[in-house]
C-alpha cells in the first residue's frame, strides 16, 4: 500500500506541467463559457474574432455582428475578466493568510480587512459620497483605503496586546474587529431607506455591470499583491511550521510577516472594492488546491489564482443564468457551493482520506 | 564556540535567566538540565535571539549575537524544536529543502545543484531515502523528528540547539536519535547544546552539563560531578539516588520508591518447601539479593528462591518473580535445612558428597550495598576458618538476601554481624557434625 502511495506521489510531482496545463485549460474554458453564456447567443468563433479585432495589427475586419461585438467587448469581457481577477485575488489572499497564520480556517475575512473595505464601500453608498477628481472611482478608492486602515489598526491593536505579534493574537484581534465592523454595516443597513436594496446587493457581491473601470482598478493591485506573495513562497512555507521555526531558518519573522499581510490585504481590499463581499473563495479554493497538489506555496499560489479565477467565473455564470433573466448575487452562489464543499473537505480530511 | 557572559533575560520585570556565565567548546555535547521553569527554554530563546536579552552578552564564534543578521545567524546556529506543528502536508524532501533558506540570496532563491547535493547527502546520512517522497504526516513521530533534524543539518549550522529532542519518542527512537546527534558532534564537529529532561540520557551522552535552578547556574562540569546525589536532589527537590551504569562509566539516576504493604508481620521471613525436583524458599515480599553464583549479575530483587536438586546444566533460570537456581554439574542436592534466629534465617543445602553446596542467608533489615559486600567477605572468611569446611575443594554458593525493611529499633551492624556469625557457625557444625 505504501508503494502505490509513493508511486502516486511521484507521478503527481512529475506531472506538475500537466497540472499547470490543465489549469490553464480550465481557465480558458471558463473564459469562453463566461463570455458566451447569457441571453445573447455567442459562439466561441465570435469571441475569438472579436478579441482579435481589438488589436489593430491583427488586420481582420470585423466579421462579427457589431451588436454582438459590443456585447462581448463592453459587457461580457469585462465581467469575465473582473470575475477572474477577483476570484484569483481572493484565493491567493486566502492561501497566504492560511499559510502565514498556520490556520486552515483563516481567510481574507479573518483579519478584518474585508470587513473594513466593506464598511468603506457601504459608507460611500449610504452617504452618496463622490470625492472630487475621483468620481465613480470614489467607492473602490475609499474601500481599499478603509481595508488598509483596518488592517493597520488590527496590527497596531495586536501589537498593543502582545509585542511579538503572535498568530493567535492577530486572529483574535481580526475577529474582534470583524464583529465590530459587521455591526457598523448592520447599523448602516438599519438606518438606510432608499439605498437599502443597493446596499444589500453590493454586500452580497457581484461582478456584473461594473465595466472596464473596475477591471483597470483591480489589475495593478492584483499584480502587485500576487507578485509579492509569489516571491515570498519560501517564507510562507517556513511559516507553516511556526514562527519560531521560521526564525531558526533565518527568516526575519517580523518584517516578512508584515510584508505578507500587506500583500494579502492589498488583494483582499481590491477584490472587495470592485465586487463587494464574496465569501468562501478564499477559504475553499486554497484548500482544494492543497489537497490535490500539496501545500508548497511555490505552486499553491499560482494554482490557487487560476482555480479561484475559474471558480468565480463559473459561479458568475450560474448566478446570471439560473433564474434568467433575473440575476442572483454571486456571493450567494459561492456560499451555497462553498460551504458544503468545505464541510465535505473537513470531514474527509479528518478521516484521513485526503491531505 | 559559544560564550555567555552575565546573561539576564525573560519576560517582564522578573528575569527568568539571571547572570548566567558559561562557555561551550567546539564539538562538545553540552547538556542543560534543571527542573521545570528553571529557565532552560528561555535560555535557548536568548541564545537564538528569539527573545531579547536584558543584560549580558552572547558571543557566537567570536562575534556578538547582535552583529549577525538573521540569515548569517541561521548559518551559525539553529534549533531543533520538540515537535513543530504543521497543519498542512509537505513531502519530506520539501521540508528538508527548506533548510537551505539561509544560504540563498536574492528575491527568487534558485535551488541549485549544490543545494540538491547537500540535501541528498543529509537524506542519506539520516537514512531517510525511502521517505523522501512521502508526505510528512504519514511518518511516525520518531521519523518526523529525524526529518526536522535533517532540515537543521541542511542549514549546516556550527551550533545545533535541541529543546528536549526526544520528548515524544519511545526508548528505541530516543536512543537512536541521541546516538545520531552524538555522532554528528563527533564527526562533523557540530557543537550540540541540548535541553534535556532525562537525567540518564544526559549522563550517557553529554560531555558537559550545566545544571540550572531558578535561572541560575548550580554547577557546570562533566556528568560525574554535575549529577552528584546532592546536586540533583537539591535542584529537583526530590530524594534522588545515584548509582553507576553497569557497562558505561557514567552515573545512573533513579529515585527511592518505597512500596508499602508488601510485608506483613509474620514470625518467619521465608518458608521452606520441597518437592521431588526442587527446593523452594518463598519470601513474603521482595528481597534484595546478592549471590556468588556465576550465573547471576549483581543485585536483584527476588521473592522465590528455587534450587533444582538434580540437573544436567549449570543454569539459573529466572522468570519474573523467581530466582531459579540449578546446582551445576555437581552432585545433586540433598534435603536442606532452614534455621532461624531472632531476625535472620539460614538455609544450608548439602550435596550428595556431604559438602555444603548452598549457604543462603535471609536478613530482616535494611542493608546498604556496601554492607552486602562486607557481609559476603566475612561469610567467606567464616567458612574458610570453620574446622568443618576449611580446605574443602568445593566452595558453597552463597546467597545473601535482605528484606530492606527499615525497622524502628535500629539494630547496629555489628550486632547483625555477630548474630549471623553465630548462626552460620552453628548451622555448619550442626550439618556437618551430624554426618560424621
Amino acid at each position: 500500500m505504501r508503494n502505490s502511495f509513493i508511486r502516486s506521489i511521484t507521478s503527481k510531482l512529475k506531472s506538475k506541467t500537466a497540472v499547470y496545463a490543465g489549469m490553464v485549460l480550465l481557465l480558458a474554458v471558463a473564459f469562453f463559457a463566461g463570455i458566451s453564456a447569457g441571453s445573447a447567443n455567442i459562439t466561441a468563433r465570435d469571441i475569438l474574432f472579436t478579441i482579435v479585432s481589438i488589436f489593430p495589427w491583427a488586420g481582420t475586419e470585423a466579421q462579427v455582428d457589431p451588436l454582438l461585438a459590443h456585447i462581448i467587448l463592453e459587457i461580457r469581457l469585462p465581467r469575465v475578466l473582473l470575475a477572474v481577477f477577483v476570484g484569483a485575488s481572493l484565493a491567493v489572499a486566502g492561501a497566504a493568510f492560511q499559510g502565514l497564520l498556520r490556520n486552515p480556517l483563516a481567510d481574507p475575512y479573518t483579519l478584518g480587512a474585508s470587513s473594513g473595505s466593506a464598511v468603506g464601500a457601504v459608507a460611500v453608498i449610504y452617504f452618496g459620497l463622490s470625492l472630487p477628481m475621483l468620481g465613480m472611482l470614489t467607492l473602490p478608492v475609499v474601500s481599499i483605503s478603509a481595508g488598509f486602515l483596518t488592517l493597520i489598526l488590527v496590527l497596531a491593536f495586536a501589537r498593543m496586546v502582545q509585542r511579538s505579534l503572535a498568530v493567535e493574537t492577530i486572529i483574535l484581534t481580526g475577529i474582534i474587529f470583524s464583529s465590530f465592523l459587521g455591526a457598523v454595516i448592520s447599523l448602516f443597513i438599519a438606518l438606510s431607506g432608499d439605498e437599502l436594496r443597493q446596499l444589500i446587493y453590493w454586500l452580497l457581491g457581484s461582478v456584473g455591470m461594473r465595466g472596464w473601470n473596475h477591471v483597470y482598478i483591480i489589475i495593478p493591485f492584483f499584480a502587485a499583491g500576487f507578485l509579492l506573495l509569489l516571491i515570498h513562497w519560501r517564507e510562507l512555507n517556513a511559516f507553516v511550521f511556526g514562527e519560531q521555526s521560521a526564525h531558526h531558518l533565518g527568516i526575519n519573522v517580523g518584517r516578512k510577516k508584515v510584508m505578507i499581510l500587506f500583500a494579502a490585504s492589498l488583494l483582499t481590499g481590491a477584490a472587495v472594492a470592485v465586487s463587494g463581499t464574496i465569501g468562501f473563495v478564499g477559504l475553499v479554493i486554497p484548500h482544494f488546491v492543497r489537497i490535490l497538489w500539496g501545500a508548497d506555496h511555490k505552486h499553491l499560489i499560482p494554482l490557487s489564482a487560476m482555480a479561484g479565477g475559474a471558480f468565480l467565473v463559473f459561479a458568475d455564470i450560474i448566478s446570471r443564468t439560473i433564474i434568467a433573466p433575473g440575476e442572483l448575487p454571486i456571493g450567494v452562489i459561492t456560499a451555497i457551493i462553498g460551504a458544503p464543499v468545505f464541510g465535505l473537505i473537513l470531514i474527509s480530511k479528518n478521516r484521513g482520506k485526503l491531505a | 564556540m559559544l560564550e555567555v557572559n552575565g546573561l539576564t533575560g525573560g519576560y517582564g520585570d522578573k528575569p527568568v535567566v539571571r547572570k548566567l556565565d558559561f562557555k561551550v567548546q567546539k564539538g562538545t555535547f553540552f547538556g542543560i538540565l534543571g527542573p521545570n521553569g528553571c529557565g532552560k527554554s528561555t535560555l535557548l530563546k536568548l541564545i537564538t535571539g528569539v527573545l531579547e536579552k536584558q543584560a549580558g552578552e552572547v558571543i557566537i564564534d567570536g562575534k556578538q549575537l547582535e552583529a549577525y543578521d538573521r540569515k548569517s545567524l541561521a548559518r551559525k546556529i539553529t534549533l531543533l524544536p520538540q515537535q513543530p506543528e504543521s497543519s498542512f502536508s509537505y513531502t519530506v524532501k520539501d521540508v528538508i529543502e527548506m533548510g537551505r533558506y539561509p544560504h540563498k540570496k536574492g528575491l527568487f532563491h534558485f535551488y541549485d545543484e549544490t543545494d540538491e547535493r547537500k540535501v541528498n547527502g543529509v537524506i542519506r546520512l539520516l537514512n531517510l531515502e525511502k521517505y523522501a517522497a512521502l508526505p510528512l504526516p504519514s511518518l511516525s513521530g520518531g521519523e518526523q523528528q529525524r526529518v526536522y533534524l535533517a532540515r537543521a543539518l541542511v542549514q549546516e549550522p556550527a551550533i545545533l540547539l535541541l529543546d528536549e529532542p526526544t520528548n515524544h519518542l519511545d526508548i528505541s527512537y530516543q536512543i537512536e536519535m541521541m546516538k545520531q546527534i552524538k555522532g554528528l558532534a563527533r564527526e562533523k564537529g557540530i557543537t550540540i547544546i541540548a535541553v534535556l529532561h532525562d537525567l540518564n540520557m544526559a549522563s550517557l551522552f553529554c560531555d558537559e552539563i550545566l545544571l540550572m535552578s531558578e535561572g541560575e547556574k548550580v554547577s557546570l562540569s562533566g556528568p560525574k560531578q554535575a549529577l552528584s546525589e546532592g546536586n540533583i536532589s537539591g535542584v529537583y527537590n526530590t530524594p534522588l539516588m545515584r548509582r553507576d551504569h553497569p557497562t558505561t562509566p557514567k552515573p545512573l539516576i533513579t529515585f527511592d520508591f518505597q512500596e508499602k504493604g508488601n510485608w506483613s508481620h509474620n514470625d518467619e521471613l521465608v518458608s521452606y518447601k520441597e518437592s521431588e525436583e526442587v527446593i523452594t524458599i518463598s519470601a513474603e515480599g521482595f528481597m534484595k539479593t546478592l549471590t556468588t553464583s556465576e550465573k547471576e549479575e549483581g543485585f536483584s530483587w527476588e521473592k522465590e528462591f528455587k534450587f533444582v536438586k538434580q540437573s544436567q546444566e549449570p543454569v539459573i533460570l529466572r522468570s519474573d518473580d523467581n530466582f531459579f537456581f540449578a546446582s551445576d554439574n555437581r552432585p545433586s542436592l540433598k534435603r536442606g535445612r532452614l534455621l532461624t534466629d531472632d531476625n535472620n534465617q539460614l538455609l544450608i543445602i548439602k550435596n550428595s558428597r556431604n559438602e555444603i553446596a548452598v549457604l543462603a542467608i535471609f536478613i530482616d533489615g535494611f542493608l546498604q550495598e556496601s554492607d552486602f559486600f562486607r557481609l559476603l567477605a566475612k561469610i567467606g572468611r567464616w567458612i574458610g576458618e570453620n574446622p568443618y569446611t576449611e580446605n574443602k575443594e568445593e566452595e558453597p554458593v552463597i546467597v545473601l538476601a535482605a528484606s530492606q525493611r527499615k525497622s524502628e529499633e535500629n539494630r547496629s551492624k555489628n550486632a547483625l554481624i555477630l548474630s549471623l556469625k553465630k548462626l552460620i557457625t552453628y548451622g555448619i557444625s550442626l550439618e556437618l557434625n551430624k554426618e560424621v
